[in-house]
């Protein structure tokens, strides 16, 4: 039998379009689900443009900008690992899939540190010291710890899977020749990405 | 032996050219939100923004390489997320009035005294 195949499929192909297939399906619910999230959002800034304005200036551009460019790379370091799989290149896949992972660390601290001077600037929605008067201001950081609150817990798991098939593929207890396991990996940490790339225009360069 | 090597420097060329588009339309993005005039900041950086998704969703994602019967599933997603835009906005942008503020006391208190 096949290393990595699996009962019920016949054959190699027709379990990696099944497993393609399933995470793009679970892929379009996490769409619907951040859409709802975006949704919120855009009603608001309708409502409340100039607060918005007020509160998107407020928003570290700096440490916004090194993450977009942290997660950009990390996709192209993901498809990188993708494609070696492909290719049969057992070492270069290791590399990709390690260098992702860094990246999306890289991006996790300095998220973390992000936090910590938002909460220090008091920049929480019902925060007494909350340094924003105009209406909306608090809604617009409502939605922005909520989005990047919820896209971390997104990218925490996407970390952990990625340490979890490198540690795997490096030990040998990865069926990844011919399978579809690496692809679905990168479609989920791609994904994670587009969400960032939608999230930083919103939140880091209204108002500038 | 060599023909792994060389399908190895290939791809990574591959997801480094892909990557400096990415960084230029980021910078561009990040310049537009300065540069660009008021009203056009916002299209601008979404549009920016949707030309990064593409680049990630067709090369990195290889969505039109996978089967019809897989790309349904983004699509029909995508038309879900229309819907709750279409839906919504028909009545927020057609509202005459909205309450100006969360904060702002209710005129029925008022009435009430």
């Amino acid at each position: 039998m096949t290393r990595g195949l699996h009962e019920p499929f016949a054959t190699l192909p027709r379990q990696r379009e099944a497993a393609t297939f399933g995470i793009w399906i679970f892929l379009a619910t996490e769409m619907i689900f951040f859409g709802g999230l975006f949704l919120g959002y855009a009603v608001y800034r309708h409502e409340y443009p100039a607060g918005f304005a007020a509160a998107g200036a407020r928003t570290d551009i700096v440490i916004g900008t090194a993450n977009t460019m942290l997660l950009l790379t990390s996709s192209a370091t993901m498809a990188a690992a993708v494609w070696s799989g492909r290719a049969g290149l057992r070492g270069n896949t290791l590399l990709a899939l390690v260098l992702t992972a860094l990246l999306g660390t890289g991006f996790l601290v300095l998220k973390a540190v992000e936090y910590r001077n938002d909460i220090d600037e008091g920049l929480v929605p019902g925060s007494p010291a909350f340094p924003l008067s105009e209406p909306g201001a608090e809604l617009f950081f409502g939605y922005y710890w909520a989005m990047t609150g919820l896209h971390t817990v997104h990218l925490v798991i996407g970390v952990g899977a990625l340490g979890l098939t490198a540690w795997r593929l490096w030990r040998g207890r990865l069926a990844w020749r011919g399978t579809g396991f690496l692809h679905v990996l990168g479609l989920y940490w791609h994904f994670v990405d587009v969400i960032w790339i939608f999230l930083f225009p919103l939140l880091y360069l209204m108002g500038r | 032996m060599q023909r792994d090597q060389d399908d190895g420097r290939g791809l990574w060329l591959k997801a480094g050219a892909v990557w400096i588009a990415l960084g230029v339309v980021l910078a561009a993005t990040v310049a537009g939100a300065y540069l660009a005039p008021g009203p056009l900041r916002l299209p601008l950086a979404l549009g920016l923004g949707a030309v990064k998704a593409a680049l990630v969703v067709v090369v990195f994602m290889e969505l039109f390489d996978s089967r019809a019967s897989t790309r349904i599933a983004p699509l029909v997603g995508a038309l879900f997320v229309a819907l709750l835009f279409a839906l919504s906005f028909a009545d927020e942008a057609t509202r005459q009035e909205m309450p100006r503020s969360f904060a702002a006391p209710p005129e029925r208190a008022v009435q009430d005294r």
